[in-house]
């Protein structure tokens, strides 16, 4: 079956199986390996992305359900070849190890600060506790969505 | 964008994280993103029993399925049948049996990995079940199934310190165990390999240590070392996972048999059933003290389960015994460590490599000690704890600083955290209501551990770095090896030069020990000043460097000077 979507504004059509996820029409179909396969079941958020505003892991998703929707991945958070200030933040806070569980955690922490632009630290806890990390601990990548969201807050006053 | 800073000049410096662009952009490509021309899909049939007999395997209904190209077993192996990082005994595919849940039976390649995995289910095999060996004591016991023809036993060290009979006022013993742990890195294991025309291949793969396992894997592939290149693919984690060789050989093989790239990537299941575990550990120990709190004597005996077959488990058993007694000052002691193996999965390196084991019975045996003596745990501690000449029970003297006391006092200085409060979300369990508050109670533990900074037993540790004087540029530059992928951006801006890691280049240290930041910082800051920075004649030169550090700590260097352009190297001169 063939299926149309917009992924990161760009209009995109995909030939699939009618039982491949959001998750691999993303990485096999389109290319978008940013997008990141760790244990396909919904367990560790590395497939986070935006599906029409809403936070979803890509590979519980039906590819087919997404048809007409718009989707968000890591590689449509960078406009114009520039990082956002949540990609900024993730570096400059030490974030970022192997950088396998990144994608998902940027996605979700972009979400956040979109619902919730001055988070308490429990509130970034709890929006990322979808998500897992093997690297750091955790404690930076809280630091790096706490930072991000300050700076959106600065830009935006 | 704020471009990337160089390496840190100090410890306490908050540089960025070179490469790390790449991963916030989703550009960074690990090993499972590979993509190349051509490609074809590896899969690898793994066995469902712990400890079985072969006694069919029929690849005819396999090879009919859609799309795949190739089926391969161990009859189809075309030279060296068995891989191993410290002793080859582990089969690059199971012949006639089978030695844990998870052995690699068969090797299938197809156009796509769904048609690959159907393929897979689509293989004849069946097998006689024998009795698994699943627990680590009843291997030692006679009549117990034998797993090798050598025995069941890995390998046994004896440490003798002091007078291991002798007597002390308060005596204390304990039975610990640790379970199985997973390193569990986010990013599964993925290889890819691209056969060339002269017959040599291309691998890229998610390793810890590269020139290493080329050499397991280029005679298991039938081929010369320079025959086979290795790359670096970008590595998602690996904690000791990806020490030992995993899908390399396979992906070789499918790809020597096809004439096409071949990627295999594993599932998160295939992943735990694919990589080494942290070894199960039991120990039995005895603790004896003065009435006033000095250790005399410790008696330990240790067992770890190394699985089905040896990985590292030699070193990981020597780590387990030479820790047994924790960063404290014994007089005397006896320390028995054994590692078997049974049909449990294999175990080898994970982060910690058999201190950690240890530390869980030392520490627990201290607290037990201060509760026996009546003394405060940290005042016990302090009272024992290793100093700068302090002796080990394997006679090694401790050389280096080690302010162990000083760590303690500062640990017992800070306070007890505040009451979380009454939101739900802060207490055990959170919002899964484990508890409303009640059953709480709040304390505070010390406790003590130690790691070797370097490989063990004086295995040998070294790290090159290449200082490169090119004509165009004029600039020293120091060659480290980082991830092939690191975009053009990343690169440092100056002096430094990130290089994709591959066979060919310098031969860095290994990912391992807790500190290759340590020697390959070492290793480019002696490469460096020996560039001269104005050379008055344009000679493309090539200096590398590279130092060793023995186990017990001290230092030698080597520089070696050798001429890229044609001319013969130099003799190495001692720095």
């Amino acid at each position: 079956m063939q299926i149309g979507l917009s992924v990161n504004g760009e209009r995109r059509e995909a030939e699939l199986e009618g039982d491949e996820s959001l998750l691999f029409v993303l990485r096999e179909r389109l290319g978008l390996a940013g997008t990141k396969n760790a244990c396909e079941q919904g367990e560790c958020g590395s497939c986070g992305v935006l599906l029409d505003g809403l936070l979803v892991n890509s590979c519980l998703v039906l590819a087919a359900q997404a048809a007409g929707s718009e989707v968000l991945t890591v590689e449509g958070l960078a406009a114009d070849g520039a990082l956002n200030l949540v990609q900024e933040a993730f570096l400059d806070a030490g974030a970022v190890q192997c950088g396998f569980c990144t994608p998902g955690l940027l996605i979700a922490v972009s979400d956040l600060i979109g619902r919730d632009p001055d988070p308490s630290e429990q509130a970034v806890r709890e929006a990322l506790s979808g998500h897992l990390c093997r690297c750091t601990g955790y404690e930076k990548i809280v630091d790096a969505a706490l930072l991000a969201a300050s700076r959106v807050l600065e830009a935006q006053s | 964008m704020t471009p990337e800073a160089s390496t840190p000049s100090a410890i306490g410096d908050r540089g960025r994280r070179v490469g790390g662009v790449a991963r916030v952009t989703g550009e960074f490509v690990f090993g499972t993103d590979l993509v190349v021309p051509e490609m074809l899909f590896g899969h690898v049939v793994r066995s469902p029993h712990a400890h079985a007999r072969i006694v069919r395997l029929d690849t005819s209904a396999a090879r009919a399925m859609p799309g795949v190209h190739a089926v391969i077993t161990a009859a189809d192996l075309p030279a060296k049948k068995t891989y191993g990082l410290e002793f080859d005994d582990q089969p690059v595919l199971a012949h006639d049996r089978v030695r844990y849940e998870g052995e690699p039976v068969a090797a299938l390649v197809a156009d796509s990995a769904r048609h690959a995995a159907d393929a897979g289910e689509a293989l004849g095999v069946s097998y006689e079940s024998l009795l698994a060996l699943t627990d680590m004591e009843e291997a030692l016991r006679p009549g117990a199934p034998t797993l090798h023809e050598w025995g069941n036993v890995v390998r046994h060290l004896r440490i003798e310190h002091g007078d291991p009979d002798a007597t002390a006022e308060v005596w204390v013993e304990g039975y610990y165990e640790t379970a199985m742990q997973d390193q569990a890195p986010l990013g599964p294991e993925a290889a890819l390999a691209v056969p060339r025309a002269d017959g040599s291949i291309d691998l890229h793969v998610m390793t810890q240590w590269l020139h290493v396992d080329r050499h397991q894997i280029a005679p298991c592939l039938g081929l010369a070392e320079e025959q086979v290149r290795l790359h670096l693919a970008g590595v998602g984690g690996a904690f000791g996972s990806r020490e030992d060789v995993n899908l390399e050989i396979l992906a070789g093989l499918l790809a020597r048999a096809t004439g096409r790239p071949v990627k295999i990537a594993n599932s998160r299941e295939e992943s735990f059933l694919g990589h080494v575990h942290r070894h199960p550990s039991r120990y039995w120990v005895r603790h004896g003290a003065t009435a006033d709190g000095r250790l005399v004597c410790v008696r330990a005996r240790a067992l770890l389960d190394g699985g089905a077959y040896t990985s590292s488990t030699p070193a990981v058993i020597s780590n387990a015994a030479v820790f047994a007694t924790g960063p404290y000052e014994v007089p005397n002691a006896l320390i028995e460590a054994t590692a078997v193996y049974t049909n449990n999965p294999p175990c080898g390196a994970m982060r910690g490599f058999g201190s950690v084991q240890p530390c869980f019975a030392y520490e627990s045996q201290m607290d037990k000690l201060a509760r026996a003596l009546g003394m405060d745990p940290v005042e016990l501690r302090l009272k024992n704890v290793v100093r700068t000449g302090s002796v080990f029970p394997t006679g090694q003297v401790l050389t280096g600083t080690a302010p162990v006391a000083e760590l303690l006092r500062r640990c017992a200085q800070i306070p007890l955290p505040p009451e979380p409060g009454r939101d739900q979300a802060l207490l055990p369990g959170g919002s899964g209501n484990v508890t409303h508050g009640e059953g709480i109670r709040r304390g505070v533990g010390y406790a003590l551990g130690f790691k070797n900074f370097a490989y063990s037993e004086g295995f040998d540790d070294s790290c090159e770095a290449r200082v490169t004087l090119s004509a165009s540029g004029w600039v020293p530059a120091v060659e480290v090896p980082a991830r092939r992928s690191t975009p053009a951006r990343d690169l440092p801006p100056c002096s430094s030069r990130w290089r994709g890691a591959s066979s060919a280049s310098p031969r860095w240290c290994s990912t391992q020990p807790t500190r290759p930041s340590a020697r390959q910082g070492r290793a480019r800051r002696r490469a460096r000043p020996s560039c001269p920075r104005a050379p008055s004649r344009p000679p493309a030169r090539t200096r590398a460097a590279s130092s060793s550090t023995a186990s017990d700590g001290s230092t030698t260097s080597l520089a070696r000077r050798s001429c890229r352009s044609g001319a013969a190297a130099s003799t190495p001169t001692v720095a």
